[in-house]
Parts: structure tokens; sequence; C-alpha cells
């Protein structure tokens, strides 16, 4: 197939020609990702521009990478190709919110905290926690698909999406499910795109499945002299009779970057959500809990203050100020985070830098970030990090993907674990959806 | 037909002869499904490991035969039936529970075991497996795999695909993948999710890990009576409007209730037109002030009788009324035709009356079961298949009505699957881009024509073929007619 | 093997098609859930009777075969929402089948001799338990069993030898005897002493009668009854049972009693389908209804009575296997376990899949052997579960059976009668 020939100009004026007007944007330099810069950047305002552009690209040979808020470009690997930045952030309608229904349609480019917002004055939330959500785009969260502290009855992103549309490689429009709750009908195919990268079309609408605001919310904080302790307090407590809407542990390096945690210590937070009495039953078995483990001190935030903890934990190396060096991002079972965590750790006092663990242990999760001092050469030390991080969640039974990495080091690197068996079908999927490799060629897995 | 004695000899070597069916008369019984429609297999192989699965599928790819899978055979929607002829490979043999992990909350299972079975070998650790389908203590995890089965209790707590962490596959070519695994996140597409609901398709499952809920502390079930659907249906619409999402809403029309109260003694009352089963459950506070903040907004619906079970025995009778409808239906005509659409819950109280516009017009009566809480109808259309005119009748109402669904905003299927009996209505929801994108997964997986051929897609048979498609179940004698 | 079509009748297509394949019967069958083939399930069985109705397929022996292998435990028909009367069905076409069978088989001359020779008649089927119970008291069977002999001379001789039942003592016999109410007169019973019990179990059998005199009944056992007939409706010798039923019909309603007990699970469920049986008969279609109305099962009688709750003291971990023809088909659970644990000192454990089919089956144990097998060895390590030192049962089929099952396994497991445990209970009071 031919790659991108043309020079900047005449691919402007092919985007332009499609959009059907002035659609591309000045400034494609904003869009590089791993220091790659498109030769172009495009923002339509509407689902028939999108496909258009994707089709002139299609035609054209040229790939395409489709951009949200921006908050979370560093996941893939190096782009193999990347000559068209399509902002979808100009697709910013909420098409439908059926508050009766608990369902809303919203159009890609909609920041989940308008989104969140809107849903706010009818009582309902969308059960999903990307970083920076001023910025985030919806269709962004489910395109890279993991999730934050958030953790509504299954915790996953893709068990939020009902319906979605999506704009193939070569420009087609398609939609499957629907805008109901309860769908059997036809394949499930919006899975194929949430978690998929963008790399085998383009999300330009979802229809979404919304929760109930709790009538009531409380978080309770305890402070440990140990982070086995912590998790420990946060594994009995996913056993227990609970159901805590969050539950995270912050190791004392992460509670440094945090404001109101008392640094020096590692802290297990803890967010409850419902009706008052039962919200207080929660709140007591949690405080008894922390105190069989040892806890040093319990506090209760509600409000502002719980607000702005889990704002930053949801944030947590995607903020400027606690991004680091390398950020991995761990998947193990409830019951391996403990072990998977004291690993970390005593790979993480390594010379060069400083380890910080954040993790959701009813979810499995473990976020292990390592930020340079800046002494040694970066790359051999980012290396390093990411060499030890897998091998102890290997031994710990998961999987990882290194989530942020200086683009010098991810040369020769596979961000993503190893697929397995099922690498076969991934490949013919990319085969069959996008055979010209028109988006996002080599950042997704095993180099698709 | 391909001829498939040389395949049956391999397949003997593979398996051992009893677990090798291929003699005419045997085969018949594995002709039908839970549905209507029917088809004669080639033969029938019943494998009992995961390495059986995949020598039996390499066999039947070598020999150019399509397979079929099946589990308990207990399926909606003709998922089950050989169409095509070939190979069905029943799965019932692989029916242990490998493992549970009460710390992680998870279960490891063979395709064959039976749905109830997870829950009754969790309960020791106080854990259970949420999709809880009708037909739950005969159909297998295997089977709502392919289907992405649902059930009553999916309103608060999802269906398959929200409780299956990963799986072990054979795919067609004979080859053994694991799709997700034990853990919440894993790289790569989410080839899991799809293959889930993708009514074997795609892939046989061989193993699978599913998630296990902690067991509520408390449950409370409430029964509400109406004179009227408009406002059972009202009544729904403000349940969830006043924030509750309770794990459960079922509503009954006058016709299940007559059908249902002599067989069941559920405590329906007589002259009702409309009953309302809500269940709650949680923590016990959450449950009691749910439980009357639910009765609250029932009242202001002026409601003929509302209360709460008492203890187990009468939840259980609340219950048993409400699983005993379909079964009873028999009472009031020889035969149903049951429809499966979802629509938007807001629509409900149009929707009905619709559906009840429809039955003036064919001149059938339709019972009406709901999974209210999440809009999934059954209307049921009761008929005479004697009576071949009824039967026309009959099939076109149950086509307007799943017109009348997608129309509405709704779907198809809720969750029986598309199958052969609505695969000719696929295009009312999609177009042919749509299906286009869709049929892309097959040879993705390399299993196109190879495994269960000829579903979910149109083939232009004419729509409401007769007699041979839709729902069409034959109950009891005596009859309205 | 098959001449002519069979023809089952319009009652029975009726019947036939109320199934709608659902399959929810599949777990509640024995034999599917050993083997997993659907041709071995109710929903199978009933989908070739189909077939055969239709004229799609004879009834060969292919197709026989997987009729045969049914229990007619009934399970299926608890599970069954649309109604459909298996038990009947499986009957009408066993019968059927039964009639157009050549009777080449050796068993099968056997077994008929057996259920047409001696089973209506008392005398006949005494001298042959007689016969076994000398064999079995005066050593003999030790000694065959030591050295094997048997086995070595005919596989199936051999098999059933190990069948046979241990004969407990001296037969009780229906001689028109009256046994007088304990205490105040509150009723006025008939006792059906059927036909294979009181010669094996005619202790237990007496224990049956001393129970309900305990309990303030006036117990009469007619000379002139007979066997209910199950066994041979079972086998689809409908003519024989009706036969049968016929009579007993008469007698049990000359006797002039409040009811009809029997002690055996199967009987009590034939007995109350005596309706059935003998529906269209001009003469006793009406009166075999208003019949069937009054056989209680012992168990059921007891509880509804209701009984005076013993008080002898008796240590044992009890596990009690439902009967099938007393869980599906006559829907008893609760009586046989609410007697149980009435007996102070008695702790009742249930046993994983209390309700599911031991095996026995009537005539199945000897003519399905190697399947009947199965079952009960996978039933016995169910019992083992338990650490239950006696298993209760309400049938002497099922106890037969489990007896033959503890042989095997090895293990010191009594099974005992609930009505046996009931008696010892009370007999401990009077010594107290």
């Amino acid at each position: 197939m031919a790659a991108w020939g043309a020079d900047a100009a005449e691919l402007v004026d092919a985007v332009n020609g499609a959009a059907g007007g002035p659609a591309a944007c000045s400034g494609a330099d904003a869009y590089g990702i791993d220091g790659v810069t498109p030769k172009v950047a495009v923002r339509p305002a509407a689902v028939d521009a999108v496909s258009a552009v994707t089709a002139a690209a299609h035609r054209a040979g040229a790939a395409v990478t489709p951009w949200g808020g921006g908050t979370r470009t560093s996941i893939g690997n190096l782009p193999r190709r990347y000559d068209v930045a399509l902002d979808l952030t100009g697709l910013d309608q909420i098409i439908a919110h059926n508050p009766g229904d608990l369902t809303a349609t919203v159009q890609a480019g909609v920041t989940a905290a308008a989104l969140q917002r809107t849903l706010a004055d009818h009582g309902q939330f969308l059960a999903v926690d990307p970083p920076l959500p001023e910025s985030a785009t919806v269709g962004g969260a489910l395109a890279v698909g993991s999730s934050g502290p958030l953790k509504w009855q299954y915790g996953s992103v893709r068990d939020v999406v009902i319906g979605m549309k999506v704009v193939q490689a070569d420009g087609a429009v398609t939609k499957s499910g629907g805008q109901v709750v309860k769908n059997v009908s036809g394949y499930d195919v919006a899975r194929l795109h949430v978690g998929g990268l963008g790399t085998l079309g383009v999300i330009v609408e979802v229809s979404l499945k919304l929760t109930p605001l709790p009538a009531h919310e409380t978080t309770v904080t305890a402070s440990y002299g140990s982070a086995s302790d912590a998790i420990d307090a946060a594994l009995d407590i996913f056993g227990g009779g609970t159901a805590p809407l969050a539950l995270t542990v912050i190791d004392a390096s992460a509670a440094a970057d945090f404001k109101d945690l008392e640094s020096g210590a590692c802290h297990l937070a803890v967010r409850f959500g419902g009706r008052p009495r039962a919200v207080e039953r929660m709140v007591s078995e949690a405080q008894a809990a922390s105190k069989r483990h040892g806890c040093r001190r319990i506090r209760q935030a509600d409000g502002a203050g719980a607000a702005s903890l889990w704002r930053q934990a949801a944030d947590f190396g995607w903020d400027t100020a606690t991004r680091p060096t390398v950020g991995v991002r761990a998947s193990v079972t409830p019951a391996s985070v403990g072990s998977l965590w004291a690993a970390l750790q005593r790979q993480g006092t390594a010379p060069g830098g400083r380890t910080a663990l954040v993790g959701h242990p009813a979810h499995g999760i473990v976020q292990a970030h390592w930020r340079s001092d800046g002494a040694q050469p970066v790359d051999e030390a980012a290396r390093a990090f990411i060499r030890s991080a897998r091998r102890a969640i290997r031994a710990a039974g998961g999987k990882m993907v290194v989530e942020q990495c200086p683009a010098s080091a991810k040369a020769g690197l596979d961000v993503w674990d190893d697929v397995g068996d099922q690498i076969a079908v991934m490949r013919s999927l990319k085969d069959q959806y996008d055979p010209r490799r028109v988006l996002s060629p080599g950042r997704y897995v095993g180099g698709i | 037909m391909p001829d498939v004695d040389p395949l049956v000899n391999e397949l003997r070597a593979i398996v051992g002869n009893d677990y090798v069916i291929h003699l005419p008369e045997d085969l018949i019984v594995f002709e039908y499904d839970g549905s209507v429609d029917k088809a004669m297999p080639s033969a029938v192989v019943l494998p009992g490991s995961t390495a059986e699965v995949s020598e039996v599928v390499s066999a039947a790819s070598r020999a150019g035969v399509p397979i079929v899978a099946r589990g308990a055979g207990t399926g909606l929607s003709g998922g089950a039936v050989a169409e095509q002829g070939g190979l069905v490979v029943a799965l019932t043999r692989m029916k242990r529970i490998l493992e549970i992990d009460p710390a992680d909350h998870l279960a490891v299972v063979e395709p064959g075991v039976v749905n109830l079975d997870i829950s009754t070998a969790a309960a020791e650790y106080g854990l259970y497996f949420a999709p809880d389908p009708s037909s739950q203590r005969a159909c297998t995890i295997g089977g709502n795999v392919a289907e992405n089965s649902g059930g009553p209790h999916c309103l608060a707590y999802g269906v398959t695909t929200n409780h299956v962490l990963g799986m072990e596959v054979v795919l067609a070519d004979g080859s053994i993948a694991w799709l997700g695994g034990r853990t919440r996140e894993t790289p790569g597409y989410d080839l899991r999710g799809i293959v889930i609901g993708s009514e074997g398709t795609l892939a046989i499952a061989t193993k699978i890990v599913v998630r296990l809920l902690k067991q509520p502390e408390a449950v409370k079930t409430l029964l509400a009576v109406f004179k009227e659907m408009d406002q059972a249906s009202s009544a729904v619409s403000g349940i969830i409007a006043a924030g509750i999402v309770p794990a459960a809403i079922e509503m009954m029309d006058h016709f299940c209730i007559e059908a249902v109260e002599p067989a069941v003694n559920a405590g329906y009352p007589k002259g009702a037109g409309a009953v309302l089963l809500v269940e709650v459950d949680g923590l016990s506070e959450a449950v009691e002030e749910e439980a009357s903040e639910i009765e609250r907004v029932c009242r202001s619906y002026d409601p003929m009788e509302i209360r709460a079970a008492v203890d187990e025995e009468e939840r259980a009778r609340l219950w048993a009324g409400r699983k005993g409808v379909l079964g009873a239906l028999g009472r009031l005509a020889p035969n149903y035709y049951l429809v499966d659409g979802t629509i938007p819950r807001t629509r409900l109280m149009e929707v009905l009356a619709r559906i009840t516009e429809i039955g003036d017009k064919y001149g059938l009566p339709i019972a009406n079961l709901l999974h209210a809480g999440d809009g999934n109808l059954h209307p049921s259309v009761l008929f005479d298949e004697r009576d071949p005119d009824q039967l026309r009748r009959t099939m076109e109402a149950g086509a307007e009505i799943l017109e009348l669904c997608v129309e509405a905003g709704g779907v198809l299927s809720g969750e029986h699957g598309i199958g052969l009996e609505k695969q000719e209505y696929m295009p009312l929801m999609f177009n042919d881009e749509d299906m286009a994108a869709m049929a892309k997964l097959a040879p993705a997986f390399g299993s196109r024509g190879r495994f269960n051929p000829g579903k979910i897609f149109p083939t232009g048979k004419t729509r409401a073929p007769i007699p041979h498609a839709g729902a069409v179940a034959r109950t009891g004698a005596g009859a309205f007619i | 093997m098959v001449s002519a079509p069979p023809s089952f009748g319009p009652d029975f297509e009726e019947d036939l098609y109320k199934c709608v394949h659902c399959g929810f019967c599949l777990q509640a069958c024995p034999t599917y859930l050993e083997t997993g083939l659907e041709t071995e399930s109710p929903r199978g069985r009933i989908a070739l009777m189909k077939a055969v109705n239709e004229g799609r397929i004879g009834p060969s022996p292919t197709v026989s075969r997987h009729w045969d292998l049914c229990i007619q435990c009934r399970a299926c028909e608890t599970a069954c929402p649309s109604g459909v009367p298996y038990g009947r069905l499986i009957e009408t076409v066993t019968a059927e089948v039964e009639r157009h069978r050549k009777p080449s088989l050796l068993p099968r001359v056997a077994a008929s001799a057996i259920l047409k020779g001696v089973l209506p008649h008392q005398g006949r089927l005494g001298l042959l338990t007689g016969g076994l119970r000398l064999y079995q008291r005066l050593g003999i069977q030790r000694a065959v069993r030591g050295t094997r002999a048997l086995r070595v001379l005919s596989r199936r001789l051999a098999d059933l030898e190990e069948s046979a039942p241990a004969v407990s003592g001296a037969p009780f016999r229906a001689g028109g005897q009256v046994i007088p109410a304990r205490g105040e007169r509150r009723a006025r019973v008939a006792l059906l002493s059927g036909c294979v019990m009181p010669l094996v179990n005619g202790p237990e059998m007496r224990a049956v009668a001393r129970v309900l005199s305990r309990n303030g009944c006036e117990v009469v056992v007619p000379k002139e009854q007979v066997c209910c007939g199950a066994i041979h409706s079972h086998v689809g010798d409908l003519d024989t049972a009706r036969k049968m039923a016929r009579r007993n019909v008469d007698v049990f309603e000359a006797a002039g009693v409040d009811a009809v007990v029997t002690a055996s699970a199967g009987c009590g469920a034939r007995m109350k389908e005596y309706d059935e049986l003998l529906q269209g008969d001009e003469e006793y279609g009406a009166r075999s209804a208003g019949f069937a109305h009054v056989v209680k099962d012992v168990h059921e009688f007891l509880a509804e009575l209701p009984f005076v709750p013993p008080t002898g003291r008796l240590d044992r971990r009890v596990t009690y296997q439902d009967s099938c023809h007393l869980v599906n088909a006559q829907r008893i659970t609760e009586a046989p376990r609410q007697l149980l644990r009435s007996i102070p000192g008695l702790e009742l454990v249930e046993m994983d899949g209390a309700s599911r089919c031991c095996g026995a089956g009537g005539a199945y144990a000897i003519t399905q052997r190697a399947f009947s097998l199965r079952l009960l060895d996978s039933k016995m390590s169910a019992v083992e579960e338990t650490d239950a030192g006696t298993v209760a049962t309400a049938n002497p089929g099922c106890l037969i059976q489990l007896q033959l099952g503890a042989r095997r396994s090895g293990k010191p497991v009594q099974v005992r009668y609930i009505t046996d445990l009931l008696d010892e209970s009370y007999g401990k009071e009077s010594l107290a």
C-alpha cells in the first residue's frame, strides 16, 4: 500500500475538501505523539465530515489517529506512521439524555466533565471517571478503556456502553447495539472499540447506561504504617458485606503528592454512597476493618474535601504535577495485590528515581509510577524499571501496560503485555477492519 | 449434506464410541432446542475435554463439516439448531466446576455446568453467580455465554457479559486460545466481549472464568396490584425516577394472572389488571428504606393492594407465580408466540397500549409479561396452531410488535438472541453497512461457514415463514377458543 | 422386530404435545445427569415418542432402549412447567412396545413368569422368599459369595443373587386380622400388605401396624387384597395391573375404613392413580376416583393425624433418601422428615441430591443392572459424605437397593424404614 507521499499542503487541501470547508487546524504540532508530529490536524464538526476525512485518508493511504482531549496519548507503541490528527472535540453534542430510561446518547467529543454536569442536574451520573475530565472526552475514555478508582458494580468502562456509532477505516458509518439497557440483537461490535485505542474504527457517537447519584456520600480515609496493612484492610472490606464506590490504597511516596494526605504514611481511602443509614453502617464497618488491621488514624470527609481527594486519585500520574517518567498499570486478581505491591516497592528503591504506588485492590489494579531524579541516563533507568516491573507483575499472574514512558526509551519496546494465543485473531481483526492500516498503525498490541 | 461416515470414525477415535451419535433415530433428539425451529444434524459428538473439543473441531474442519455447539438446548431463538446439518458438538459432559476462588470472588467452570449449580457451589462462601435466566435450573453456562443471557435480576446486576472475566476457547481451526483471563483488565481487543453473545458463530468456550457476587444480606419482595396496566407502567417509571434501581421489577397483565393463579396460588388477586413484583436487596438498612420508598411511589398510583412478602416462603410463592406464567398460559390457549423486544422503559405505557391494539386488529389476545425495569417485553400472542388462519394472524401480529419495538427506539431481542427466529428482522435495526461491519467478525475468527452457519443475518427468506419460524410453543389443552 | 405401527390413542397425543421441549426436565433426570446424553433424557424420550407417533421412525430396538433406560422415577414431572404427565406417557409407550416385542430373551421369560405367575399370588411368592430366607439363614449365601462360584457359572444369576434382598424375619400375612387401637380410637384404617414387603420385611410391616395402633388407629389387614399392580404397569403389563386394581377396589371398599394406608411409596403412588389406570372402565372408572382419595402414604397419614411424638431416645445420625414414588409421584417431602426429626436424639442430615433416584426403580435394578448400579454408587457416595450411619427410606424397593449399595461400598451403613425407627423409639418409651 502506498504510504502518504504528497506534501503537507496537498493533504490539507484533501482534508479540507473532504470536510466540506476549512476544517484543518493550524498548529499540527499540538498533536504530537511520542515526538511524532502529524502533517495535518483536522477538527470536523459533524459525523459526515469525520467520515469524509477518514475516507480521503483511506484513499490516499494516509495514517489517521483519532484524538480526544489529548490527555492520555502517551499510551501506545511508537506510531509507525502518523499523517492526520483527527480531533473529535468538535463533536460535542449531547444528543439525548433520557433520565427516565437512565440512558444518554452523546457525541464522542463531549468532555467527561460536561456530560457529568448535565447528568447531575437530573440526579444521575456515568460510572466512568477518567483523569482530567475537563479535557478528557467520552470517546477518548472509551478508546483507552481503563477504569478509574470508581467501582460502581463492575467497574469496567466497557459495561456502560449500550450502543455505538463508528466511522470505519474506509469512512463507512456503522452502528451497533441500541439505546436500551438490555439488548442481544446482533454482535456487540462496540466491544472492539472500547479499549481498542481507535485502531479498528473511530468512535463518533455512543449510547450509555447511567446510574442514579447516591443519595448520600462519604469517604473514610485511614492511615497506616505499612502498605500491606492498608491492602489487607482494603481486601477485608472488599470481602465483607459493604459495597464501596471506590477502594484505593496510596503509598507513602504517592501520598506526598496528594494535598490533605499526611505524608510518611500509607493511606486507604474508601468511598461509600447510598441511603444515609446504610452509609452510616458501611462507614462503621470500614472503620472497624481499618482498626483490625492496625490503622493509625481515621478521618471522614464529605463534600468538597472528598471530591478533591477522589479527583486527585483519578488524575494521579496524568496531571502535570504528578506526571511520572514511567507509568505502569498492572492488573492482577485482588488477592495478589499485596504480593505485587511488596515486590514493586522492593524494586522501587533502586537509585535514579522515586517510585510511587496507587492501587485499587478490589479491581486488582496497581499503578506503579517512577519519577527520574535526572541523575542517570533516563532511558536506561526507565527500561530497567519497566523490566523489573514486568517481572514482578508476571510473577503475580497479572498483565501490564506501560502508559507513560520517554519516547526515546520506547524504541524496541512493546508497551503492551503479550496477549498470548489471542494475537492471531487480533491481527486478523485489523486485516478485516483496517486492511490499509489507516488507523493509528503500529501503536496497538503486537504492533497492530 | 456432506458424507459424515469417515468423520464419524475419526470422532469415535477421539471421544470413544459411546459419545458419537449418528443413527437417525438418535439424532432426532438433537434436532430441536427450546424454540420451535428444527433441523437434523448429521452427527452429534460429546467431547469430554478441551483437547477433545480441539481435535473434534480440527477433524470437522478437515472434513468440511460445519459445527453447531450445543449446551442444554434450552435456547429460545434456534441457536443450537443445526440449520444446515453438520456436526453438533454437545458440551454437556464437560460439567466440572474446576475452581471456586473465594478470595478473588471468581469461579472457573466448564461450559456444561448448569447455571444454578455455580451459585449452589459458591453458596458456602456467601457468593453467587448473578445472571439468572428463568431456565437457570437447566441451562448451561456455555449456552449463557453464547446468548449473553439475562434474567429478572439483570436490572441491577447486568447480564452474562458483565460477569465473565475470561474464557478458554477453541477456534474454528482447532486451536486453543485464552480470551481475557482472571484479571479485570487484559491488553488487546476485548475478544471475550465479542464472543459472548455471538450465538456460537465465532468460538466454542471450553473453560469460563465467572465473577461471583456477595450474597445480599437482606432481600425484600413487594407485590403491587393495580386495576390497569397504565398505573403499573407509571409506577415503574416512578420508581426509577425516585433514583432507585431495584434488583428486579417484573410486570404481569391480567391474562398472566388469570393463567397462573389457579396453577400456582401465588397470591395475585383476582380481577387485577396488572401486578408488579419488585425486589430490592443489599444492606438491611438500605433495603428497608428503598422498600418503603417504593411502596410510597406505588401508592401514588392508586394500587388495589400492596404488600411485602413476610417470609422466605411467601417470597418464593410470589416468584413461583412469575416463573410459572409461561407454562400456565396453556390454560388460556393451546399455543403462545413469545416476542422478546426491548423498549426504553419510559415508553412502556404507549407501547403496551399499541400491543393491545395489535391484538384487537388480529383478533387474538396477547398476554404481557415483562422485565419491566429494563423495558424487556415478552408479549405472548395466544392462539391455536391447528387453525391455519390463526397461525398466520399470529405471525403477522408478532412481526408488527417487533416493528413497533424498533420504532419506539427499542430492539429486536432483549435476551433470547436473534438465531433463526429473528434473523429476517435484522434490517429493521441495521442497514447493510452495519451488518457488513458485523459480518467481518466471523472471517476474523476464521469461523465463517464453520461455526453455526446461517444464523443472525437475514437470508432473504420471507419474513414470518409459516409454520417454520417463530417461537411457537404449544401448551396444554383447553382454550379461550 | 415390530410388526405394526403402534397406536397410542388421542389422549396420549394430547398429553404428548404438551411438551414444548424447553429442557427444564433435564437436570431432574437421573439418567441424563449420569450420561449427559439427550437421548437418555425425558425430553429426548418424548421427542422419540413424537417421532414414532408421527410415523417418522418405528419403535425399533434403537429407539426403545432409550425408553427402557428410563427408571420412571417421574422426577421430570416436578420440573415441568407445562404439566406433561410423563409417567403416563412412558407407561403407555412401554406397554405398546412390550406388546410388539417378541419375548425371545430368557430374562424376559423369567421376569414375565414372576410378574404374572408369582407376584399376584402371595402363596407362591412366599415360597420363593421362604427359600431365599433359608438360603441366607443356613449360611449358604455366605459360602456362595465367598467362593464366587456362582459368578463363574452365570453372570446374570450371580447378579440376581447379589441383588437379592435380605429377608429379615417371618413374613407378614394378610389374614384379615384386626390390630386394635391403643388408647382412644382416632381412626380405622386398612393396611395394604403389598407383595414384596410383607415377605422380605415381615417384622418391619408389623412395626408399621404397631406405629399406627400406637397412634390410635384400628388397623385391619383384609385377607383378599392383592398386589397393587405397580410393578406390572411399570413394565407395561397394564392388563394384569388393571385386574389387580379392580380387585383391590372391591376389597378395600368393603373394609369400611377411613383410609387405606400403604407403607410402600410405590404402592401408594399406583393406588392413588387407580382412577387413571381404570379410566373408561364402565363399572370401576367412577368408583376408583373415590377410592384414590382415601389412599394415604403412611408418613403422610401420620403427619396429618397428627402423630404422637415419640419420646424414646435414638442416638443416630440419619440421612433420608426420598423415594421417587413419594417425592415425585405423590409430592411428599416434608412428612417423612418431620417424623424423623420428632425422634429424640436423632440427627437428620441432608445428603446431596436426596431426591435423586437410587436406581432401584421396580424391575429396573434387574433389567438395567449396569446402569442401576452406576446410579446406586453415586448415591452411596452422597450418603458417605454425610457421615450418617443410617439411611432412612420409605419404600421397600429403595431399601433393598440401598442395602445392596451398603454391601457394595463395604461401609457399615444401616438402611431402615422410617416407621421402623419410629417403632423403635416408641418401644423404648414403654421400657422407660
